[in-house]
């Protein structure tokens, strides 16, 4: 069985399952509505079919599975992690600041090794952001709870 | 209408509205291709600017940003596949292709050409049927509004590359995150899960761009290459000759009769437009097999439909107070804010504004050619960053265009998982398109059928009695869903001949 586990199927699986379980909670909740007042009724119509669609993709996985592609890991995985913690913390800690921290990791994950580069894009690209929406357009962005000029 | 003419141009010349109409418009174009920026943000950008102005020229900024934007998203489409609103997203389909072929240029000269084509038939559209449009829209009800989204929906199968089951999947789960939030009738909570900030739903604009922008960047951070290898090269727009316009007229005439028709249908909007329009026009095209690999047809279907929505969705934002996109939600605001209050009375009561909003829309079309021929070339230096740079510049972008949106960093994070959920699904090849499409239209499809089905007493068979609007689209959505299998069927009977 682990054989015919590819990519494409374990991702049609884990459709399936999402599915599955999101249909089971839109039932047992409500009272005995009718269509139109229940609002589960169209959720589930939209779930029974995610599942079905799911069902049918999973089976075309196994019988036409592709190789595994190269995931480039550490760079997809470094990248991921930046950008949500860059949206987590971007109205907690700033605009300037964590921009700043995103783009050195951002331009080290897309594979950029010139220091003096990625500082001055680092440094400068969020600047002029920062000077464009707060002084210009007057369209203030999240400011830095340290340091209050950032 | 036109006998106002001259009154209406006597108040957009000034010149505060030549300057506002000029800068408005070019300003529109650069916010409308930034990616992740969008109309919808262009617009609320520019919203606080106008307080300080006079009605007119304020109401034509906002125009001018709105149409401006609207093409200037096809800028970013084409030449890094990345649509900073819904409705530029069936421009990649075809247009990125193009890019990749060397033909950036000609893409934008198609797209332009398209464009302004489309905005200038939709305004000259407003001036001469504007009342008659929206008396018309008024027979709309929920019965037909659900036929109408339901054809909208068969796009999805014209959509859906590849795999018509990973197509439909997309487009499925786009619904059912549509149905995310509050019930549009009881307002009790769906699949909130004691998060308090899903009560309101997921935002459209965080999900648009995680699934098209953010996952374009974790894409090519996936892909082993040297910094500039993906970007393409571009030397200003190039407009096509004459003669390759030859038999491509018609296309472009359904096109903009499409935008033109859906825009006036409150709730629908320019996504729905340009996705109809892109459908029909592979269905319909003798260059349908072109489809998807840089077929000019599918640039011309998308953009000029998406453009004419923009004159259309005018007539019950100004009509009626309904606004018939997310733009004009805003626009509305930006409307109310400088008194003057949409409603059926408006085009009575103060025709000679009207005529000028109308009047300065059409100018603003007109302009776009020039202005836009010469913005694009202002967006060139952009394409000759590295990838890194510009990959990091997109992410740093789609987080600041979703935090204006709403301000609500629960937004960020939708987007950020969007991004992430966009970037598996498109390594398995499941198209994003579908999936917009169906949280565009999910909202409107639900509440017209569970809105029918109050008012037929829960009698599913009363749709097809009493609504022959409903009927007539029902019917053409079955048609138009049962053709490919039907081209796939007289294909494969073809070849046994063979």
């Amino acid at each position: 069985m682990l054989a015919l586990m590819n990519e494409r199927a374990l991702v049609a699986i884990a459709l399936f399952l999402t599915g599955a379980a999101l249909l089971a909670t839109t039932f047992g909740s409500s009272p005995d509505l009718p269509p139109a007042f229940d609002p589960t009724f169209f959720p589930r119509i939209i779930l029974i079919l995610w599942v079905g669609l799911a069902f049918m993709e999973i089976a075309a996985a196994i019988r036409h599975g592709t190789p595994a592609q190269e995931p480039a890991a550490w760079r997809i995985g470094a990248l991921i992690v930046a950008v949500v913690l860059y949206a987590v913390f971007f109205t907690r800690l700033g605009f300037f600041i964590t921009s700043v921290a995103f783009c050195t990791v951002s331009l080290l994950a897309l594979g950029q090794r010139h220091v003096a580069t990625i500082a001055a894009f680092a440094i400068g690209a969020p600047a002029v952001l920062l000077i464009l929406f707060n002084r210009i357009l007057k369209m203030p962005l999240p400011a830095s709870p340290f340091f209050w000029w950032l | 209408m036109l006998e106002l003419l001259p009154q209406a141009l006597g108040l957009i010349f000034t010149l505060e509205g030549v300057a506002v109409l000029i800068l408005g418009t070019m300003l529109g174009i650069i916010l409308g291709a930034l990616p992740g920026i969008g109309s919808t943000v262009a617009v609320a950008i520019i919203l606080p600017f106008t307080l300080g102005m006079g009605q007119i020229p304020a109401i034509l900024l906002v125009l001018a940003i709105y149409a401006g934007s609207v093409y200037g998203g096809s800028i970013s489409a084409i030449l890094i596949n990345t649509p900073g609103t819904p409705q530029s997203a069936a421009t990649c389909l075809d247009g990125y292709p193009m890019s990749q072929r060397g033909e950036a240029g000609l893409a934008l000269g198609w797209a332009t050409l398209a464009s302004v084509a489309g905005g200038i038939v939709s305004a000259i559209m407003l001036i001469l049927a504007a009342p008659q449009v929206a008396a018309f829209a008024l027979n709309f009800g929920p019965i037909e509004t659900f036929a109408l989204i339901l054809l909208g929906l068969t796009c999805i199968v014209s959509v859906s590359e590849g795999s018509m089951i990973k197509g439909l999947l997309a487009g499925v789960i786009g619904i059912f995150l549509s149905s995310v939030g509050g019930d549009p009738i009881t307002g009790e909570g769906r699949f909130t899960f004691g998060l308090f900030n899903l009560i309101a739903g997921l935002d459209l604009l965080a999900v648009v761009i995680g699934v098209f922008a953010l996952s374009e960047v974790l894409l090519r951070a996936s892909r082993r290459i040297d910094g500039a290898a993906l970007l393409v090269a571009f030397e200003g727009i190039v407009l096509p000759k004459l003669r390759a316009w030859k038999g491509r007229l018609g296309g472009l005439a359904k096109s903009i009769a499409i935008g033109c028709g859906v825009g006036v249908l409150p709730g629908t909007g320019a996504a729905t437009a340009a996705f109809i329009s892109y459908a029909e026009a592979r269905r319909s095209s003798p260059r349908r097999d072109d489809f998807g690999k840089g077929e000019p047809d599918g640039i011309i279907a998308s953009e000029s439909a998406n453009n004419a929505v923009t004159g259309g969705a005018l007539v019950p934002t100004m009509a009626l107070g309904i606004p018939g996109d997310a733009i004009t939600a805003v626009m509305l605001a930006t409307l109310t804010l400088h008194g003057v209050t949409p409603g059926v009375r408006l085009m009575t009561s103060n025709p000679t504004l009207i005529a000028a909003i109308f009047t300065g829309f059409a100018l603003i079309n007109l302009i776009l050619l020039p202005l836009g021929m010469l913005v694009s070339r202002l967006a060139a230096p952009l394409l000759r960053m590295r990838e890194a740079f510009l990959m990091t510049a997109i992410a740093v972008f789609c987080v600041i265009g979703v935090y204006f949106v709403r301000g609500n960093p629960f937004d960020l994070l939708v987007m950020a998982v969007a991004g992430v959920i966009g970037f598996i699904l498109r390594r398995q090849g499941y198209p994003m398109a579908p999936l917009v499409i169906g949280m565009v239209l999910g909202p409107t499809l639900e509440m017209s059928l569970r809105q029918g089905l109050i008012i037929t007493n829960g009698s599913f068979t009363a749709f097809f009695t009493g609504h022959p609007i409903a009927v007539a689209l029902m019917i053409v959505a079955l048609v138009l869903l049962s053709l490919p299998a039907l081209r796939a069927l007289r294909q494969r009977s073809r070849l046994r001949t063979e």
